[in-house]
């Protein structure tokens, strides 16, 4: 009896919640124009093998720097290699590093923020790390951990995460500290819950607006960084082409085969530029207060 | 009375960045199934008193003194020994209603969620138990009530599912920390109403809260007045209100509304509470108290038995007078 009365009422409340935030984001220009570039540039991506089944590393010297044209829609570069296949095989490698960033952000941003913003114990040290961390440039800082390490994708993953974890642990820090004060967290405590399940299942979900926001800029800027340090050579190998390194190749060729260099660019652009529209859309949308007055 | 007590405070000091105290040297009782009401103004340490029972005050307090439950020391106590004390042998009910209940889960959630902090039992059997606690606690159709979230429900439906929370493991202490004051008169009978069947039904011994003289006439076998930081005078309750012995109690007592007798002007006691970072010298009640003498400045007289069953700290009180004279 039990079940028949609250199953069906909890799937339905979950649906009514979800449809209410599917109107709400819709409702948003900057969320909804950010979701359909980075969702077509996502798109584009994961359907790759089936746009073109062009190998991006083979050499046709005949064809050295044809611009776009209907054969080769994004032309071919100094060694007569499809562009096509190669930006969006690039974009794979830049949209992944850039996926693990924001991932291991998630996990390490909340576990440090929960401990310095929960238990307070290790506070002071770990938030003085952090600003010691994010007095660096965030660039300079990735590039120094990646020279360091040795240029891999790997590499490059670590140096962002380390770059931007800081930024993440204080945002959830920030709203952790908030939340944990509110009448109903101690009611829990005073109840006898167990710190884990207080955290998880009363102060987390009041984190989750400003983690998901801040997890859209950190895939924003991993994505840039990540062209930076392949622009260097700090990154993945040449042999796998990210938009850093398609740049990089191109930019000898600037002023005879400017597409070499500009669309990889507009890859980077559109990405980041998605990315931002959405963060700012779901920021709008999941904490009004923190709407900028217009 | 004559039996082990179950809750005993003995000079509990509680203090914050060295400077302010909020509690000094309180030493009270509760006995198993007794009803304990602590009245005083707001600021006077009532509260910081029950948090510190409760184990529940910042990590920057400095609490010293002792507080026996049960003949175990909850000072001494580890995090862990104090978290499986809380909620299943202590409970305790805010003040604020509105906001002690987490808005994003069902009321269901989260009476399951305390019933089986402490008692492991299966997700159906839980909800069972707390289909019975809102009975308990008086609300109407408590089944279809689980499901809904605490913006449905009104304050004294939301004040009866903390009650309802706090009673889920039948704790032999409940501390209700102004259960009343954000909820309107008639609820607040009420549930004073239902406090007391409670403590007839289960035995639970209660630590109530207030400021209000009123509630306590209601409900309360014994009062502690409590007066910027210090217990000020000790009573049952007919003897609070039939021979007050501290000058304060008095007051509070004159400033009461009576529904029987002439309307008169309330009597309000003259000037403000001390600022507990500047505290006067003497007795803290003297600059305010109307039968102050020069030796009231001189010493802040003890709280000092009277009669077997009421104690006050006033160098006036009968009894005291010879010492204080000597």
């Amino acid at each position: 009896m039990t079940d028949l009365v609250n199953e069906p009422s909890r799937l339905s409340l979950a649906l009514d919640s979800a449809r209410h935030w599917v109107k709400r984001l819709s409702a948003n220009r900057s969320f909804l124009l950010g979701a359909i570039l980075f969702g077509g540039i996502c798109l584009f991506t994961l359907a790759a093998p089936l746009i073109t089944s062009v190998d991006p590393n083979a050499l046709s010297v005949r064809n050295r720097f044809k611009p776009p044209s209907e054969l080769y829609l994004f032309g071919t570069d100094n060694l007569g290699r499809d562009m096509l296949s190669r930006v969006l095989n690039g974009a794979r490698l830049s949209l992944g590093i850039g996926f693990a960033v924001v991932i291991l952000n998630a996990v390490f941003g909340v576990f440090l923020g929960a401990i310095a913003g929960y238990y307070r114990r290790l506070d002071d040290l770990l938030m003085r790390i952090a600003d010691a961390l994010m007095a660096f440039p965030a660039v300079l800082l990735a590039i120094g951990i990646a020279a360091a390490l040795g240029p891999s994708a790997a590499t490059a993953i670590i140096a962002l995460a380390v770059v931007y974890i800081p930024r993440t642990a204080r945002v959830v820090r920030a709203s952790i500290l908030v939340a944990r004060e509110l009448d109903y967290v101690q009611a829990a405590r005073a109840a006898g819950a167990r710190d884990g399940r207080i955290l998880w299942h009363h102060i987390m979900p009041n984190c989750m607006a400003p983690l998901i926001v801040q997890l859209s800029f950190v895939f924003a800027y991993a994505v840039l960084s990540e062209a930076v340090l392949s622009f260097l050579g700090l990154s993945a190998p040449p042999t796998v082409p990210s938009w850093g390194v398609l740049i990089a190749e191109g930019r000898t060729y600037l002023r005879e085969a400017a597409w070499l260099t500009v669309i990889p660019g507009l890859a980077i652009a559109i990405t980041v530029l998605g990315l931002n529209l959405l963060g700012d859309g779901l920021r709008d949308v999941l904490d009004p207060r923190m709407k900028v007055e217009q | 009375m004559t039996a082990a007590p179950l809750l005993s405070v003995r000079d509990l000091t509680v203090s914050f960045n060295t400077r302010f105290t909020a509690v000094r040297e309180a030493s009270f009782d509760v006995h198993p199934g007794e009803l304990v009401g602590v009245v005083g103004e707001s600021g006077s340490g009532k509260s910081v008193s029950a948090l510190a029972v409760m184990g529940l005050l910042p990590p920057t307090a400095k609490v010293t003194g002792s507080i026996h439950f049960e003949g175990r020391d909850l000072l001494t106590l580890s995090r862990r020994e104090l978290r499986k004390l809380r909620g299943r042998d202590i409970g305790i009910i805010f003040q604020e209603p509105m906001t002690s209940l987490n808005p994003v889960f069902t009321i269901g959630d989260q009476i399951t969620e305390a019933v089986r902090v402490h008692d492991p039992m299966s997700r159906k059997a839980a909800w069972d138990r707390a289909t019975e606690l809102l009975e308990k606690v008086g609300v109407p159709a408590p089944r279809r009530r689980l499901q809904d979230y605490p913006h449905q429900l009104s304050g004294g439906l939301r004040q009866r599912v903390m009650i309802a929370i706090a009673l889920s493991s039948s704790p032999k202490l409940l501390i209700a920390d102004e259960p009343t004051t954000a909820l309107d008169v008639t609820i607040q009978a009420q549930l004073l109403d239902l406090l007391n069947q409670l403590r007839q039904d289960f035995g639970t011994a209660i630590l109530l809260i207030t400021h209000n003289m009123g509630v306590m006439a209601e409900v309360a076998d014994r009062v502690v007045v409590m007066y910027a930081s210090r217990i000020v005078e000790e009573a049952t309750i007919f003897d609070l209100f039939d021979r007050p012995q501290h000058p304060y109690t008095s007051g509070l007592l004159g400033s009461t509304p009576e529904l029987d007798g002439e309307a008169h002007r309330l009597r309000t006691i003259a000037g403000a509470m001390p600022n507990p970072a500047e505290l006067p010298p003497g007795c803290l009640f003297a600059p305010r108290c109307p039968r102050a003498i020069p030796a009231c400045l001189d010493m802040q007289p003890p709280l000092l038995p009277i009669s077997p069953a009421q104690s006050a700290a006033c160098i006036l009180a009968p009894g005291l007078v010879a010492e204080g004279a000597r």
